[in-house]
C-alpha cells in the first residue's frame, strides 16, 4: 500500500530504508552534541557561581 | 592564520556566529534537497525509485571521506603548530565522520539489494569504506582509553595520519580494481555524467550535509572548550576546608 503512495514500485523498502536511517543517525547526532554542549555550558556556569559564592564568602570571613 | 583562530575566546566568538547559520543551512538544504529528491527528481531508467537512495547515501560517503581528510588535516595542524584547538577539532569530527561513515555503508547496502541483488560484497571500495569505519573506531578508541589528555593526543594524531592513506585508497579503488561500484560521476575531468535534474538535490544534500558536519564539529569543540575552562577553575580555586558540620558528619 505504501509502495502505491509513495509511487515508489517494489523499490519503496529500501527507499525507507535509506531514509529512515539517515533521519535517525542525524537525530541522533543534533541531540547528542546539543546535550554534550548544554551540559558542559551547565557545568561551567555551576562552578564558575560556586567560585563566586567562595569568594563571596571568603571576603565576608 | 591558524594561529589567529587558536586562540579560544577568537574561536569561541567566530563558532558564535557561525555555529547558528551553519544549522539554518543544513536545515534549508535538506527540506529542499529531501523534498525535491524524493517527490519531484526523475527516477533512473535502469534502476527505477532506488536512485533516490542516491541523495543520502552519496553525500554520507563524501562527508566520511571530508570528514576523516579535515582529521588528518587537524591533526597534521596540531603536530607542527602544537595547537590544542586543532586537537579539540581533530576529536570533535570524530563521531561525526563515524555516523556519516556507517550510514553511508547502511544507504548503500539497502542500495546494493535492488541493484546488484546483494547488500554486501567484498569489493574494493565497500571494504575500504569497512576500514575506514574501523579506523574511526580506532581513532576515538584512542582518545577514551588514554588517560592522560597529551599522550592521547599524541597517539590520536599518529594514527590519524597513518589512516589518512586509506582515504585516496577509497577514491580510488573502483580505478584499480575491478568493482561491482560505479565510478565517478560527479568529480571527473569531463564533468557529470549525472542529468542536471538529478545534480540539484544532489548538491542540496551534499551542502546540508557539509552544514550539518560544520554545525556538530563547532558544537563539539565549544562543549570541550567549557569542560576545559571549568577544570582550569576547579583548579585555580583556592582549596576550603569543608564545613564544620559536614566534618562531623562524615567522621
Amino acid at each position: 500500500m505504501i509502495e502505491d503512495a509513495l509511487g515508489f514500485g517494489a523499490h519503496a523498502p529500501f527507499v525507507l530504508a535509506a531514509y529512515a536511517a539517515t533521519f535517525i543517525v542525524i537525530a541522533a547526532l543534533i541531540i547528542s552534541r546539543r546535550n554534550k554542549l548544554k551540559k558542559a555550558q551547565d557545568a561551567e556556569r555551576s562552578a564558575a557561581l560556586r567560585q563566586s559564592e567562595n569568594a563571596d564568602e571568603d571576603r565576608r570571613d | 592564520m591558524f594561529s589567529r583562530f587558536s586562540n579560544p575566546a577568537r574561536f569561541e566568538a567566530l563558532a558564535r556566529r557561525v555555529g547558528p547559520a551553519a544549522f539554518w543551512i543544513f536545515a534549508l538544504c535538506a527540506a529542499f534537497g529531501l523534498t525535491v529528491g524524493l517527490f519531484y527528481s526523475p527516477e533512473d531508467y535502469q534502476q527505477g525509485a532506488s536512485v533516490r537512495i542516491m541523495y543520502v547515501h552519496v553525500p554520507a560517503a563524501w562527508m566520511a571521506m571530508g570528514a576523516y581528510s579535515f582529521i588528518a588535516a587537524m591533526s597534521l595542524i596540531a603536530f607542527i603548530w602544537r595547537h590544542s584547538l586543532a586537537d579539540f577539532l581533530a576529536r570533535s569530527a570524530a563521531a561525526p565522520g563515524a555516523a556519516f561513515t556507517a550510514l553511508a555503508l547502511f544507504t548503500g547496502a539497502v542500495w546494493g539489494k535492488p541493484t546488484w541483488g546483494a547488500y554486501w560484497v567484498w569489493d574494493a571500495r565497500l571494504t575500504s569504506m569497512l576500514v575506514l569505519l574501523f579506523i574511526y573506531f580506532g581513532y576515538m578508541a584512542v582518545w577514551q582509553s588514554v588517560s592522560e589528555p597529551a599522550r592521547a593526543a599524541r597517539f590520536a594524531r599518529i594514527l590519524a595520519l597513518v589512516g589518512f592513506i586509506n582515504i585516496p585508497i577509497i577514491k580510488f579503488s573502483v580505478d584499480w580494481w575491478n568493482s561491482l561500484h560505479q565510478p565517478a560521476s560527479i568529480l571527473r575531468f569531463d564533468g557529470p555524467t549525472i542529468h542536471v535534474s538529478m545534480l540539484i538535490p544532489l548538491f542540496a544534500m551534499i551542502i546540508a550535509y557539509m552544514a550539518l558536519f560544520v554545525w556538530l564539529v563547532i558544537a563539539g569543540v565549544r562543549a570541550d572548550l567549557a569542560e576545559q575552562r571549568r577544570e582550569k577553575q576547579h583548579w585555580r580555586a583556592p582549596s576550603r576546608p569543608a564545613p564544620a558540620a559536614e566534618q562531623g558528619s562524615e567522621a
